[in-house]
């Protein structure tokens, strides 16, 4: 069944947020039923670029093991803006 | 009177008075009645009886009276037994069965009577007869006036938290010229609440809700609201973050058989969109500059305080403002309620009620539909009438300025949010939002480098690794373990709102780095580090690197 999972990310998605965002990440890329991971950015306010380099290597460790469609939803403001200019719109899909 | 006492008056003995010249037939009563579990008073006079009376007994049901007593007529009792005990039945033994005289005896009050000699029989017949009736009587009557001290104080409650309601709304809404809006409680209180603000940035801000129920019940509903949506709107927050935290407040405080349909609107000039967010409404509608429905926002998302944070679904619908000229917000009630005629309205009906004048429209209202059994509200917003943005700079006075110094040593290091800190003092300068992110990203990235790779010298290249960020994280906590007062970050911001700008200067105690070392600009996108100072580069109108490479200075002009 096709299964798409989404993960509400935070108002601050800083470095503190490490620790929640890779546990909940890995556990998605190795669930087989789910085949596309959605990150909600809709609450998301602040944002810095060690939140950059987690989605950087989220898309790194897809490629490797879990080819999942990895998804962005919702960034508005300074977090689309940042997202944008680190391209991250080569990796995640933008809607 | 509750439930207990009356219980107890019920369970309680009979008490019953007789005055009787007799002194063999007065025994005779008292064995009598208490064989039958009474509680006597016996008195042989009139001046017997009324020397009982001032003494103040306990309460009696039952008056039995002689009436040819030695020193006068028993009957001329009734009224000091009735003005001391009005529940008492009295009843009245005489040896003679003159009508005439009960007649004026029954209108001196008592209540009934028996011939003497007296059948003992009959008489424990009419006792039981006469004492239920007077304990109904009394139960009845200490009922109501409960009932009617209860209903005193509920109105007075009432009153109090209607005022309450009243002033809190009153003093949050802020009525625009361009809405249109009107509600019709079913009751005292209404369910239905549309609130009106008007963000920092020139954004409009509609808050519609309908809580289940309707009346009291249904207004502390929208309590917790009224206050967090002006003050989230006041700061022009993005609506999925306003309809998040509703969402999360509304679940934290009200029980799970009670939420509220919503919808959310903001209307934003600067950027020329519209966004509506409808949870369990009826479709909102947006016409266009002929008056015709060109597109409905229908209910896509569920009511607030329902869905846990996971599971809530925060993001509009986005549309662009010039595309409409008109948009209509109602709650069920009005489609609902049918119309005198006996119909229901339809969506034409809705667009011509919303045409009309704004001091009309309630008239109208009442004209057209039945009384209503739920709250009915309308709101229209009128977009071709709008402010030029420039008229809607709002809050900022021209003469502000802030020059804030910042000297933190050692262990303080590791426990202040900094960032956070300057984004709180810009913000309540009312800033535009979007300038204190962009600060707070400035002041994250700046205040993270001073930190991690000047005062605590760490290298990035460790997160390169597998598994690298968890090591990071772990010498950086070792490291912050270790400070002392050789450690410091010094940060100076400088805003000034007639020139525009905002200055931001962090420097630390480490030795400095070389700057093309940590690249500038050509960095493949795919590395997982060194994206700050891209970051600043991107943000920042001039980005400063002071040799030996421990201060930055990032400055913004003309936001």
């Amino acid at each position: 069944m096709s299964h798409a999972i989404k993960v509400r990310l935070p108002n601050r998605f800083d470095f503190n947020y490490h620790q929640t965002f890779s546990q909940e990440c890995n556990s998605l890329l190795n669930d087989q039923a789910c085949q596309s991971v959605e990150l909600d950015f809709s609450q998301v306010q602040y944002l810095d670029s060690s939140a950059l380099g987690m989605l950087v290597l989220l898309a790194k460790k897809n490629k490797g093991q879990g080819n999942k469609t990895l998804i962005i939803q919702g960034a508005q403001n300074t977090a689309k803006e940042i997202l944008e200019m680190a391209n991250l719109n080569k990796l995640y899909e933008f809607r | 009177m509750n439930g207990a006492d009356v219980e107890q008056a019920r369970n309680r003995a009979t008490r019953i008075l007789v005055v009787e010249d007799d002194l063999l037939f007065l025994q005779y009563y008292q064995l009598f009645l208490e064989s039958k579990e009474c509680e006597v008073l016996c008195c042989s006079s009139l001046q017997d009886c009324r020397e009982l009376l001032t003494q103040q007994p306990a309460t009696i049901d039952l008056a039995i009276l002689d009436n040819q007593l030695t020193d006068g007529q028993g009957l001329t009792l009734v009224n000091s037994i009735k003005s001391r005990f009005p529940f008492a039945a009295i009843l009245m033994a005489s040896a003679t069965d003159d009508a005439d005289f009960f007649l004026q005896a029954f209108k001196a009050g008592i209540n009934d009577y028996v011939i003497k000699p007296v059948n003992m029989d009959l008489l424990w017949q009419k006792i039981q007869a006469m004492v239920q009736r007077s304990r109904l009587e009394q139960l009845t009557l200490e009922q109501s006036l409960a009932l009617s001290n209860w209903k005193q104080h509920e109105q007075q409650q009432q009153h109090l938290a209607r005022h309450l309601f009243d002033v809190m709304l009153e003093k949050l809404n802020q009525p625009q010229p361009q809405v249109l809006a009107c509600v019709r409680p079913s009751s005292a209180f209404s369910g239905d609440c549309i609130i009106q603000c008007q963000g920092m940035d020139g954004s409009l801000y509609l808050f519609f809700a309908d809580a289940t129920g309707h009346g009291l019940a249904a207004a502390v509903s929208l309590m917790p609201m009224l206050q967090l949506f002006p003050q989230m709107a006041a700061k022009a927050l993005p609506l999925a973050n306003i309809a998040f935290e509703l969402n999360k407040r509304l679940n934290e405080l009200l029980p799970e058989d009670r939420f509220v349909a919503s919808v959310l609107l903001r209307i934003n000039p600067s950027a020329q969109t519209l966004e509506v967010w409808n949870g369990c409404m009826p479709q909102v509608l947006l016409l266009d500059a002929q008056g015709r429905v060109k597109e409905r926002v229908r209910s896509t998302h569920m009511a607030l305080g329902i869905l846990d944070e996971q599971e809530f679904e925060a993001l509009p619908v986005t549309l662009a403002l010039p595309d409409f000229s008109q948009i209509i917000v109602h709650s069920d009630g009005l489609t609902e309620t049918p119309t005198l005629a006996g119909q229901l309205l339809q969506e034409a009906d809705i667009i011509a009620l919303a045409q009309s004048p704004s001091h009309e429209l309630m008239g109208q209202l009442n004209a057209l539909l039945t009384d209503p059994e739920d709250d009915i509200s309308l709101c229209c917003v009128d977009l071709q009438h709008w402010p030029q943005t420039a008229d809607l700079q709002v809050g900022i006075q021209q003469h502000s300025q802030i020059k804030y110094q910042l000297d933190i040593r050692g262990q303080a290091l590791a426990g202040s949010d900094v960032p956070g800190q300057i984004a709180q003092l810009l913000s309540q300068q009312q800033l535009p939002i979007n300038l204190v992110q962009r600060v707070f990203v400035l002041a994250t990235e700046m205040y993270l480098n001073a930190l991690e790779h000047g005062v605590l010298r760490l290298d990035s290249q460790i997160k390169h690794q597998e598994e690298g960020f968890f090591h990071y994280y772990q010498r950086k906590e070792q490291g912050l373990a270790k400070l002392s007062e050789q450690d410091w970050i010094q940060l100076e911001l400088l805003w000034c709102q007639q020139d525009k700008s905002i200055k931001l200067s962090i420097r630390d105690s480490g030795p400095g780095f070389q700057v093309s070392a940590s690249g500038t600009a050509d960095q493949p996108d795919t590395v997982e580090h060194g994206r700050g100072l891209k970051l600043l580069h991107k943000l920042a109108d001039q980005v400063d690197i002071v040799p030996p490479g421990n201060q930055f200075v990032v400055q913004l002009r003309e936001y």
